[in-house]
């Protein structure tokens, strides 16, 4: 009977043999599940075609030929990840690294440094200056001054 | 006998009063309707709503239904109306005529924009089922394997089938039988827990 009713969806019963069949799934529980199942297969077939058929390797393709493509996309993802976190690392040094480093030298800048940062100040970047301080301007009341 | 001859024969026996017949019609076509109804409303729970409700609107007008277009044109129809019916209700923007009318109704399962939304098939077919069904096929012998796809993917006759693979027809017959079996033998676990369904 299921072979039957696997002949009907296809559309390939004859006429008398396809109105049998039809008679029977009307009235035979088991006939009706094969009905619905058949049919939901066919529809997840036709709906996941690109994941029921994927495209396989040729049998006699070399292996690198499967490999390699995985390969870069592995190559990809590895360095993806290192330019999106590695600059967020901050693993501590070990001690004695830490230990071995010589504190930099200080060198105090010339006094003309002096004049020349304060002459261009108003061209220095503001992005240390965060939220509403860039606009914050500093005033003096004379009379809350004290008196000198 | 062709597809739109079984459903004939079906709505004859659902219009004289066998409930069976209209049955076996709704779970022939409920996953197509919805695919269908899906590019209009994005809820999958409202999808099934409108699907539902698009079956019994059917089922009480089939008595007026002669048969002048196959069903399922005539199912489009009224799902596409009851989709209309149920966005403006919600005050939703309804699918335009020429949006419906563009969709030839029974060449709709071919378009290619059915594959980019997210269908609701991939919920009413859970990744279970779609999983077994993939694995299983993945698993057949050759011959059952190429029989099955040529006739449910490519649609293939079992006369083109048979000339393809080339053995008789009634290999052909029997390949797609044993490979839809085998496919049922593994979904039917899965289905049996699946009997609360609406459908």
């Amino acid at each position: 009977m299921k072979d039957r009713i696997s002949v009907l969806m296809d559309g390939e019963l004859g006429e008398r043999e396809a109105a049998d069949t039809i008679a029977t799934l009307a009235n035979d529980p088991q006939a009706r599940d094969a009905w619905r199942t058949y049919h939901l297969i066919g529809d997840a077939m036709r709906e996941g075609r690109s994941i029921v058929a994927p495209r396989r390797p040729a049998a006699n393709a070399p292996r690198w030929r499967v490999a390699l493509p995985a390969m870069a996309v592995a190559a990809a993802v590895a360095l993806v990840s290192w330019v999106a976190f590695a600059p967020q690392q901050q693993n501590p040094a070990p001690a004695a690294e830490v230990a071995a480093l010589k504190p930099p030298a200080i060198v105090p800048p010339p006094r003309a440094a002096n004049d020349y940062l304060l002459a261009h100040q108003g061209f220095s970047p503001r992005v240390a200056l965060q939220g509403m301080t860039a606009y914050v301007r500093t005033v003096s009341d004379p009379a809350e001054e004290p008196r000198r | 006998m062709s597809d739109r001859e079984i459903d004939s024969q079906l709505v004859a026996r659902a219009q004289q009063g066998d409930k069976q017949a209209f049955n076996l019609l709704v779970e022939k076509y409920q996953r197509k309707l919805t695919r269908l109804l899906s590019r209009f409303i994005r809820d999958q729970a409202e999808v099934e709503d409108v699907t539902q409700e698009a079956f019994i609107k059917a089922y009480r007008a089939l008595p007026a239904f002669r048969g002048d277009s196959a069903f399922y044109t005539w199912l489009y129809r009224i799902g596409i109306n009851t989709a209309k019916n149920y966005l403006m209700a919600m005050g939703r923007r309804a699918p335009t005529s020429t949006e419906v009318e563009a969709e030839d109704a029974e060449g709709f399962e071919e378009g290619e924009q059915l594959r980019d939304i997210n269908t609701p098939e991939s919920v009413l077919l859970s990744n279970e089922i779609a999983e077994t069904v993939n694995s299983t096929i993945e698993q057949l012998p050759e011959e059952l394997r190429r029989a099955i796809q040529m006739r449910e993917i490519e649609g293939m006759s079992y006369e083109d089938i048979a000339q393809a693979m080339d053995c008789p027809i009634g290999t052909v017959r029997s390949r797609i039988f044993r490979a839809r079996e085998a496919i049922a033998e593994r979904l039917r676990p899965l289905l049996d827990t699946r009997k609360d369904k609406r459908w």
